[in-house]
């Protein structure tokens, strides 16, 4: 709100001096400024305060985002057994039991390899979607109204899984897969994750393919170059930026989902998300506890900042090429 | 690549076929199964939701529904200053706070509840900066209560507000206020009259989704509640799985999709889905 408040006292002198000089003179106003001063300070100071506190509000947001992350990195270096935050001593030592302990490493690798076969199934079959949508959607004016139902009754269906709430897709899921006995079964977490993730990577890979142009793929074909040698050397390589960005927003989305997983999760089903959830409910932290945490919790900020940085470096490519 | 209509329906069919076979199907399924449709003991019933309604399920549900409202409040009190601040910096600041923003969203949400069990604890940083402050003499019991849920959802739902007032907040042309501020408007007249028409939207839609985000969670509930705050998904979780009833489970979660369901037809009229694609495409595109 101090935005205004600047502009309007800066509108506010400009209307009080352009008069002053052109018409009233300088004598009246002389009179007056000590009231006007007073009555600037007073602006001032309710300008600052009100800086001050959105400042205060700005810091206060940043350390509720990022102080639960700093707690279980510092609290998995502390040297005692349970996970306490200032620490006490510095080892890495729980890092280095978490690395060990080969309980991790069975729900983490079921964790990465349902995320990914989820991620890139989804990918193809969002780009399958895409293309069609496309076509009806270009078109649409010159043939039937029914394509126009068509097109909106696919896009509400393929958003649908994120509007409802998670934990009513994982009962629906759950009800069925036990009706057909595939409860507790690997295929059952991927079917959920494939649903799971759709909208996401739906939208971005439409937002991808939307860099491929239509008339690019049509000068392709006019130039007698096949519909898979078109999709294979223009489409693709175009859109790839989108669909990159889908798959790995797919994939660290699916990875770390946890409400679905434990209500599907099974004695051979458990991902890591769900292992650490049941660990830390079922017994007080311990601190290779909290290392896994941590580990998981680097990781997300390296893959951010890795992405962020091959974001610049990508756009800085493309502004020189 | 494809030409006519058909082909094109060929090219959407396998999309279609996964979303109605695995999420449509279950999903209606649930939904009728609530209502006793293909029970053979009892028939078309409403019964499930009446035991539902009359027990302390009920509770629950209002428990739901003042943390939601709660956490609602402290995202938009808290999201729309920081969005604010957002739109008014540039370059590597702005890129940190965007970050900041982006950090809740990608990690796994065990990992923050991790971080606020080991914060709010008897013996944790907060009760610790309280003693020292000498506001408090003894440790608050701060776990395990609808405060320490509040905190840790509203810490993990901040940005949905956040992210879409910032861009609001940097869509206002500045020389509306000019023209305000030359016509003789105050200040408050001018955020009553400008600010807040101009990103209503996007306060709605960023409220909205926090609304069913919050209604919904179930692993930080389930973490900071320790088993003595009862939410509507932990509900629905002991009395599926724990009690393995799942009647009354699937009537509770369609009562739990109704409750969402109904504020955000009434929040946003525009349709959720415009602002959920403007969210996720959004990091990308700044």
């Amino acid at each position: 709100m101090s935005y205004h408040s600047v502009e309007a006292a800066r509108q506010r002198r400009n209307n009080d001096q352009s008069p002053t000089v052109t018409e009233r003179g300088r004598s009246p106003r002389r009179e007056r400024s000590n009231w006007a001063t007073l009555a600037r300070l007073a602006i001032s100071v309710a300008i600052w305060l009100q800086r001050a506190a959105i400042l205060l509000v700005g810091f206060a947001v940043a350390l509720m985002l990022i102080g639960p992350l700093i707690v279980v990195i510092g609290a998995s270096m502390t040297e005692t057994a349970y996970a306490v935050f200032p620490p006490q001593g510095l080892t890495w030592h729980w890092y280095a039991m978490a690395i060990r302990d080969s309980d991790y490493y069975g729900p983490g690798l079921l964790s990465f390899g349902i995320s990914i076969v989820s991620a890139a199934i989804d990918t193809t079959i969002a780009i399958s979607l895409g293309l069609g949508l496309e076509v009806v959607t270009r078109r649409r004016i010159s043939v039937k109204r029914h394509h126009g139902i068509f097109i909106s009754t696919v896009r509400v269906l393929a958003l649908s899984p994120v509007m409802f709430p998670r934990i009513v897709t994982a009962v629906a899921l759950l009800t069925v897969f036990i009706s057909l006995g595939l409860d507790g079964s690997v295929v059952s977490i991927l079917v959920a994750h494939i649903i799971l993730i759709f909208p996401f990577i739906f939208v971005l890979v439409e937002a991808g393919l939307a860099n491929a142009p239509d008339h690019m793929r049509r000068s392709a074909e006019s130039l007698g170059a096949s519909a898979t040698k078109t999709f294979w050397h223009i489409t693709l390589p175009l859109a790839r930026t989108g669909i990159g960005a889908a798959f790995a927003i797919g994939f660290v989305i699916s990875i770390g989902e946890v409400t679905v997983d434990v209500f599907l999760q099974g004695p051979n089903t458990v991902t890591l998300p769900v292992y650490l959830f049941n660990a830390v409910n079922d017994s007080p932290l311990t601190s290779d506890l909290s290392a896994a945490s941590g580990i998981i919790a680097v990781g997300t900020v390296g893959l951010m900042l890795a992405a962020a940085i091959s974001l610049a470096v990508l756009r800085r490519s493309s502004k020189t090429g | 690549v494809v030409k006519r209509f058909h082909q094109a329906v060929v090219a959407c069919s396998p999309a279609i076929i996964v979303i109605v076979a695995t999420f449509l199907v279950p999903i209606v399924k649930l939904l009728s199964g609530s209502f006793g449709v293909g029970d053979a003991k009892e028939g078309l019933t409403l019964g499930y939701f009446r035991d539902v309604l009359t027990g302390s399920q009920l509770d629950h549900l209002l428990v739901s529904l003042r943390i939601s409202v709660s956490v609602l409040a402290i995202c938009i009190s808290i999201g729309t200053p920081y969005g604010w601040m957002m739109s008014r910096t540039r370059g590597a600041r702005r890129g940190a706070m965007l970050g900041i923003l982006l950090l809740p969203i990608l990690s796994s949400e065990i990992v923050i509840a991790t971080g606020w069990l080991i914060m709010l604890g008897r013996n944790g940083v907060i009760n610790d900066l309280l003693a020292a402050l000498r506001i408090t003499k003894e440790p608050i019991d701060m776990l395990y209560t609808p405060a320490a849920l509040i905190a840790g959802l509203s810490a993990l739902l901040v940005p949905f507000v956040a992210l879409p007032t910032s861009t609001a907040f940097a869509g206002i042309d500045s020389n509306i206020y000019r023209a305000a501020a030359s016509l003789g408007a105050a200040r408050t007249r001018m955020a009553v009259s400008i600010t807040l028409p101009l990103i209503r939207g996007a306060l709605l839609s960023g409220a909205s989704i926090v609304y069913a985000l919050c209604m919904s969670a179930y692993a930080i509930p389930t973490i900071l509640g320790g088993g003595r705050v009862f939410t509507m998904p932990v509900d629905i979780y002991s009395k599926y799985l724990v009690l393995y009833d799942p009647m009354v489970g699937g009537a509770l979660s369609v009562i739990l999709l109704i409750a969402v369901a109904v504020p955000l037809a009434l929040f946003s009229r525009g349709g959720t889905t415009g602002t959920l694609a403007g969210y996720i495409t959004k990091p990308k595109g700044q």
